[in-house]
């Protein structure tokens, strides 16, 4: 399928996504859409399969003019779409999962395409009890299944080690080989040089350039993509922030959720001016720990929480069977806390919040100081929105961004972040490892969850966590060994 | 113009525009309450056995204060009705929160439970003689009529003040934003460190006390006493009122007088040609059906393309 977007526009109340934007798909080839944050690319992606109808334009397939007025329209033209972060229903089987939304399945070709994709899973299992990886695979299999002509895969590789990685993008090739034209949106670079027959390069709602991947080197990518940005400032400048030595323990933390994995006797602390990351996948526990050092757990822990001050004096303990929330942690713990969850979009936000109540929370009236405060945090964040606009206007990455923004605007004294990372371009990603690392050495404390490649090199205490047990841990890293060039 | 009658007798003749009025006055009140509870994400379906018991708990309590002056009497009586009726909706928030069971669950049935049990009371202890209903209140205690030959009485605009501080409420104050902000994402309030339990068990217990209130102003303006079943149709129709007002408390006197019509016009109709009164529920539901339908018509239709329109997300 050939696939051509013709004078497209996308404006909104207060801003225009895409403008004059002009792409042309060929079938069966493996095309990047890469960008940065709010470039465009998922606008792109959801003009193309029904689920935005721009303010102007048309779309052609094969030459021929169509309109979508839904999903539904571009599912009957054979397109299909898996999201960044796939909309399954947790509770169902990973087979239920797959056969939803699908009319007519042959079962062979289900069994097949099963045992390719999700080898050694159990179709009968149920979904919840799997990672992101697992879910991105049910997600592709269910798409797989529909045959598509025309598929998108939105940051395939967000929720996939290296080696599922290359699995996937090596048989990638021989699905476009049999006749289906593939859109990857991603801010990948390597990626894209790599498996991709053709890269777009997204800039402000435009295509700046457009060449197949081996014209460019990852270097002059890079520099085209992300112009010397000044340094996102999600961090206060001030050199003070603590004046106090402060420990934050966490001491035999246990967990047996019925719906996701057990966590059992973990014990890791943090110190002011530290960052400790605990490094695991999902399935691992690491959601779970998420959860329950959180304070959104429901259901029972153990163990117990310790703030020190100096070592000695004791500010706050917890029992975790107590039952903890994050009312307890933010308001009753009496150090200032900032959580970035890896939920970004349902707990972090909600798509049917405005940006206002997203902000501000805990008091979101409309009032002409709680304005110019949202204002602010926008402004701050780099992001053209105004804060009447639903949440849902946003992007990935922008999300994140205002997120991360709220969050640091307290200037915490603990910060909980949870896969930090995920959905920042390159650029972003490393600014803020770098910005992060300055917090910690102003004083905060750290403690970072993640899946995937946070770069260990800034970080003081490294936690593996496997099968629900810290697998191996190093603490005390100095500063003298953290070096400043962060690679990512 | 005989066939316009239907939609003109009812603005123009002063009895039945008072009716329509008053009637309107109680949907406001309650709808109000039902609003508290869909602003917080839940749906009180306990209207009726509310409004009942606030009403019973009034007519209950002048009969007993019947020497003291009206004001205190009146103020201690109203207030008596809003905790009862709003304890009776907390009972749900608190169900909810320890249980974790359905809270428009058990709301609907701690009401259906408690309408027969005011039902006993009033058969066979509270009775005035024969009547199926509590001794008429003291004409001291009853709210002087603004709009004779109807019962429109100084209600009204208790309903009116009320509809404006509730709007307020919700739209200037903080914790009128944080019930918001967990209706519309409980998660994404629970991980802002907002008090739920808080705001969970306040919005039920508002909810509750808006409905007493509501049975509470028809004793006083309207009934005099309490008669077994007057709240009937009451709480659903503030509910519905709430709805198309679209949980905006300013809208909801719009709302409540366009119900209010078309059920006095529908009455009015079935009283007059000797047809069942349950026609004038039929005559509603079309009517509501017909209204419907152009929204309906407008989703379904394809708009042509404007430049100037803004991108539609689906």
């Amino acid at each position: 399928m050939n696939l051509q977007l013709k004078n497209i526009k996308v404006r909104f109340s207060h801003k225009t996504v895409l403008e004059n934007f002009d792409i042309f798909f060929q079938e069966n080839k493996i095309h990047a859409l890469l960008g940065e944050n709010g470039a465009g690319k998922s606008t792109t992606a959801n003009i193309i399969t029904g689920n935005l109808i721009p303010t102007f334009g048309q779309i052609y397939i094969d030459g021929k003019k169509v309109k979508f007025n839904s999903p539904k329209d571009a599912i009957n033209h054979d397109i299909c779409y898996v999201q960044q972060r796939p909309l399954l229903a947790d509770d169902l089987t990973i087979k239920e999962n797959i056969l939803l939304g699908n009319k007519k399945v042959d079962k062979s070709e289900l069994s097949k395409l099963a045992d390719f994709w999700l080898k050694n899973i159990k179709l009968s299992s149920i979904q919840r009890n799997h990672g992101g990886d697992i879910k991105f695979f049910t997600a592709l299999v269910a798409t797989l299944l529909k045959k598509p002509k025309l598929l998108i895969l939105d940051e395939p590789s967000a929720l996939l080690d290296a080696s599922q990685r290359e699995f996937l993008y090596t048989n990638l090739k021989s699905i476009c080989e049999q006749g289906t034209t593939i859109i990857i949106i991603t801010h990948n670079m390597e990626e894209a040089l790599n498996y991709c027959d053709y890269i777009y390069l997204l800039k402000h709602g435009k295509i700046e350039k457009q060449f197949p991947p081996k014209v460019i080197t990852k270097q002059e990518l890079s520099d085209f993509l992300f112009e010397k940005q000044k340094v996102q400032r999600y961090f206060p400048k001030s050199n003070v922030l603590l004046n106090k030595i402060f420990t934050l323990k966490f001491e035999n933390v246990s967990a047996r959720p019925s719906n996701q994995s057990a966590i059992f006797n973990l014990d890791f602390h943090v110190k002011q001016k530290e960052i400790t990351l605990i490094k695991g996948t999902p399935e691992s526990g690491l959601t779970t720990l998420e959860n329950v050092i959180t304070g959104m757990a429901n259901f029972n822990c153990k163990g117990n929480i310790q703030l020190t001050q100096n070592h000695y004096l004791n500010l706050f303990t917890w029992n975790l069977k107590k039952g903890i929330t994050p009312y307890i942690i933010r308001r009753k713990s009496g150090i200032r806390v900032g959580i970035i969850p890896s939920n970004k979009t349902f707990r972090a936000s909600n798509p049917n919040l405005s940006i206002l109540q997203m902000l501000l929370p805990n008091n979101s009236t409309k009032s002409k100081k709680h304005w110019e405060e949202a204002e602010k945090l926008i402004n701050k964040s780099n992001i053209n929105i105004s804060p009447d606009e639903k949440s849902k206007s946003l992007s990935g990455g922008m999300l994140q961004r205002l997120i991360l923004t709220r969050e640091l605007e307290s200037i915490p004294q603990l910060l909980i972040c949870a896969e930090p990372l995920q959905g920042l371009d390159s650029a972003t990603a490393k600014s803020f490892c770098e910005e992060l690392r300055h917090f910690a050495d102003n004083g905060a404390m750290i403690i970072v969850l993640s899946s995937s490649d946070f770069p260990q090199d800034i970080c003081n205490n490294i936690y593996e966590l496997e099968g629900g047990y810290i697998k191996s841990s190093t603490e005390n890293i100095t500063s003298d060994s953290i070096y400043n060039d962060i690679a990512l | 113009m005989e066939n316009l009658s239907f939609f003109l007798t009812t603005l123009t003749t002063p009895y039945y525009l008072g009716s329509m009025l008053n009637t309107a006055t109680l949907f406001v009140i309650a709808s109000l309450g039902a609003i508290f509870c869909t602003k917080s994400g839940e749906l009180n379906l306990g209207g009726e056995g509310q409004i009942y018991l606030g009403g019973f708990i009034t007519a209950i309590l002048l009969n007993a204060f019947s020497t003291l002056p009206a004001f205190f009497a009146i103020l201690f009586s109203f207030l008596a009705a809003m905790f009862f009726s709003g304890f009776l909706t907390l009972l749900s928030a608190i169900l909810k929160k320890s249980k974790n069971t359905s809270f428009l669950l058990t709301s609907f049935i701690i009401s259906a439970a408690i309408i027969p049990i005011i039902d006993g009371f009033i058969a066979n202890r509270f009775n005035e003689g024969t009547l199926l209903a509590t001794p008429f209140i003291n004409e001291r205690f009853r709210f002087p009529i603004i709009f004779p030959p109807s019962s429109l009485n100084v209600s009204f605009f208790i309903a009116i003040v009320l509809m404006i501080l509730i709007y307020l409420f919700f739209s200037k104050t903080k914790f009128g934003s944080q019930i918001e902000v967990y209706g519309i994402s409980p998660e994404f309030a629970i991980y802002s460190g907002l008090n739920i339990t808080k705001i969970s068990f306040v919005s039920a217990f508002m909810s509750g006390a808006l409905h007493g209130l509501t049975g509470a102003l028809a004793i006083c303006g309207t009934y005099y006493t309490c008669h077994t079943s007057f709240a009937v149709g009451l709480g659903w129709n503030a509910l519905s009122v709430a709805m198309i007002a679209s949980n905006n408390p300013i809208l909801t006197f719009p709302a409540a007088i366009f119900l209010a019509w078309i059920l006095t016009s529908a009455e009015r109709i079935s009283m007059f040609n000797n047809a069942n009164y349950d026609i004038s529920s039929l005559i509603q539901a079309i009517i509501l059906f017909i209204i419907s339908i152009p929204f309906v018509a407008n989703a379904l239709k394809k708009k042509d393309k404007n430049p100037d329109v803004n991108a539609k997300i689906i």
